[in-house]
């Protein structure tokens, strides 16, 4: 008996020490970041049951993705896929935690159809880490019960923006608490009047663009107006978004994703949407972001990862799963006889090719920079000088990162 | 086997886990740390030694001189919060009347809940929407029928409401240390000081707080090294805003050492700290040393 016992203990104690793993060849361990990705999982396994194989992939949803899995990788964790945000590819390949797939991407029938600005993300001095997988593209959903047509213009943004104000109502919320909602929903707007964030190679800071403080201004003569919420500036993603379900809230920048979202709200929300706009209407621009999928240098099943990389690309999943959720393909070859594509996802794939995705590897450590920026602009700082201390910050993080 | 060598090994016995758990747990991460901070520590590949320059490069950085800042307001500020009330609620408590075991268990009572529990639940106390607090503090004129009061829209009003939960949540603790301190103090002293005609203030200023010097001491030092390592509370309640003014320095060190995977720079970071709360209970030692 004690023998048995020493035996058990021993086992027990052994097992996480010598890495053994119950992981086989048979098993996939899928990391995603957030729910499109499960669904991908969902869709694996049904199909390899369908086709009498063995092979399943199992998922884990992380919440607090980037530091799990920079444990995980650092401890030299097997992981054989990951899904994570397109902002996170170009930090992960440079740090080697990536597998190059470049043979195995290029090789693809439709590669020419993959969505450049997408793509591009997941690349390394010409090579290929990632493949572009859900895309989320940003643009404004109106409440058309609140504002039955959208403003073309800043100034009709602004002089309706007076309208909701004289009449106790709230038009619009960016949450500059949010940094990647204000990267997200935000920084388009002055993209869209021509400002930018980086220069093309992301290397040099841009922020203080006169374009950007032109935007972020005319944000400020918004929240000034009173159409605003007072305290947007401790307020995240959520409480917008739940404020434009509710239908308080007139206005707010978001993703194609909430298409499928504003089904269930339709009591109090009919939705349109529209595109982020320049200054005098004439231009459009968007964050290209979503999700892209790489194989970990920590592989165990190299096969079975690249199998499932081809089926995240595949009908089944970019029609199927994504196009009938709101979401939208990343192959334009898949757009013509798609049939969930409706007007509205149409606007948002077209700005899919038009908008812009910063190539960033710090991509993090800029966050705090840019909501500190425009934190202390509604607090009533000047724009040009904080924005300036800001460039200088986001150039010295830039430098030590490149 | 004599009787003096048993002692030693029984002592080596009784000392060894605890040594143990000490060496895996502080000495070992400590010179892992100082180790760390002398390299470039990628996720994969062999580190390189870069001498000062982790160092070189935290003292150039503003991010680390303002969340050092921040830190420091909030200990300077919290200390004295926590102190006046853990001395307040001991002094009463020590009173040996009815009663007195109840509100003793009562303000000991946040001090077993976790730091996360306590910040959500006062995080719900301060919601504009439906917190308990912000009703009474609208009912006094702050905030007003067009304009919702929010106590994290400004850094300074933030701080204040963080330091307001921590003095709920730990003032218990250090009131228990006091107790003690005060118990340890002999009747006689202070029957002598009210013989001699002293007030109840005079005996508490002259006679109780010299003589609860070591007890002051420890619950400073505590609140000082506490405060130092601030993380949570401003986590879950502020997350470092507004304008990332309520930042503190451990924050700083996570985000860089574990989301911006710059290990080298914040294991210095983690240096620094160190020989601050080193500086700083030295000098509080030497303050409060017996007479």
């Amino acid at each position: 008996m004690k023998l048995l016992f020493k035996i058990i203990l021993a086992v027990f104690t052994l097992l996480p020490i010598t890495k053994i793993s119950f992981a086989n060849d048979d098993t996939l361990i899928v990391w995603n970041r957030g729910g499109w990705g499960e669904w991908v999982v969902e869709g694996f396994n049904k199909k390899m049951e369908a086709e009498g194989r063995a092979l399943r992939a199992t998922s884990t949803l992380n919440p607090e993705f980037v530091l799990k899995f920079n444990a995980a990788m650092s401890s030299g964790e097997r992981i054989d896929i990951v899904a994570m945000g397109t902002n996170d590819l170009p930090n992960y390949a440079a740090m080697g935690a990536l597998t190059d797939i470049t043979d195995f991407v290029t090789g693809f029938d439709y590669f020419d159809n993959l969505n450049p600005i997408h793509l591009k993300q997941g690349t390394l001095d010409g090579r290929y880490y990632a493949i572009p997988n859900a895309a989320d593209v940003s643009g404004f959903v109106y409440n058309k019960k609140l504002m039955p047509t959208p403003p073309k213009d800043w100034a009709e943004m602004l002089s309706m923006c007076k309208d909701f104000a004289a009449k106790d109502q709230i038009m619009i919320a960016w949450p500059t608490k949010n940094p990647g909602g204000m990267r997200f929903t935000g920084l388009p707007m002055a993209w869209a009047n021509g400002g930018s964030y980086t220069s093309d190679d992301g290397k040099t800071a841009q922020f203080n663009h006169p374009k950007n403080i032109e935007w972020i201004m005319h944000y400020k003569d918004l929240y000034d107006a009173g159409c605003v919420p007072e305290n947007v500036s401790v307020w995240d993603w959520g409480d917008k978004q739940d404020g434009f379900l509710a239908g308080d809230i007139a206005m707010i920048g978001t993703g194609n994703f909430l298409m499928n979202v504003v089904k269930d709200h339709t009591e109090k929300v009919d939705a349109g949407f529209t595109p982020f706009m320049s200054k005098d209407g004439s231009m459009t621009s968007s964050y290209v972001g979503g999700d892209g999928i790489s194989i970990p240098v920590t592989v165990g099943n190299m096969e079975g990862a690249k199998e499932y990389l081809q089926y995240a690309l595949s009908p089944e999943v970019q029609i199927e799963i994504y196009s009938k959720n709101g979401g939208l393909p990343v192959r334009s070859d898949l757009v013509d006889n798609n049939p969930y594509l409706t007007e509205d996802s149409k606007m948002f794939l077209v700005e899919s090719r038009r908008g812009y995705a910063p190539y960033l590897k710090p991509y993090h450590e800029i966050s705090e920079v840019i909501v500190t920026a425009f934190q202390r602009v509604l607090a009533g700082e000047d724009a040009q000088e904080v924005f300036d201390e800001a460039n200088v910050t986001f150039q010295a993080i830039l430098d030590a990162a490149n | 086997m004599n009787f003096v060598r048993k002692e030693k090994i029984i002592f080596v016995l009784m000392v060894s886990p605890a040594l143990l758990l000490l060496s895996v747990f502080f000495i070992w991460p400590l010179f892992n740390s100082f180790w760390i901070s002398f390299h470039t520590w990628p996720m994969f590949g062999k580190p390189k030694w870069v001498g000062l320059d982790n160092y070189i490069y935290t003292l150039n950085d503003p991010r680390f001189w303002e969340t050092l800042k921040f830190t420091t307001i909030y200990t300077f500020t919290a200390t004295p919060m926590l102190f006046i009330v853990a001395l307040i609620t001991a002094l009463l408590c020590n009173v040996r009347t009815w009663g007195t075991t109840f509100f003793r268990a009562m303000y000991f009572l946040p001090v077993v809940l976790s730091f996360a529990t306590a910040s959500y639940i006062w995080l719900w106390l301060y919601s504009e929407l439906y917190g308990i607090i912000i009703y009474v503090l609208e009912l006094f004129g702050f905030g007003g029928p067009d304009k919702n009061l929010n106590v994290w829209t400004t850094p300074t009003s933030g701080l204040w409401a963080v330091n307001t939960m921590v003095t709920w949540k730990f003032s218990g603790i250090q009131m228990i240390i006091l107790i003690a301190g005060l118990q340890a103090i002999r009747d006689d002293y202070n029957e002598a000081s009210t013989l001699m005609g002293a007030s109840r203030w005079q005996t508490i200023w002259h006679v109780t707080l010299p003589l609860l010097r070591p007890s002051i001491a420890l619950c400073l030092i505590l609140c000082i090294a506490g405060g130092y390592q601030a993380y949570e509370q401003f986590l879950i309640m502020t997350q470092g805003g507004p304008q990332g003014a309520t930042r503190t320095i451990l924050m700083h060190t996570t985000d860089m050492g574990f989301t911006w995977f710059k290990l080298g720079p914040a294991a210095s970071v983690g240096i620094f700290v160190m020989v601050i709360i080193f500086v700083l209970t030295a000098i509080q030692l030497r303050l409060f040393k017996p007479h």
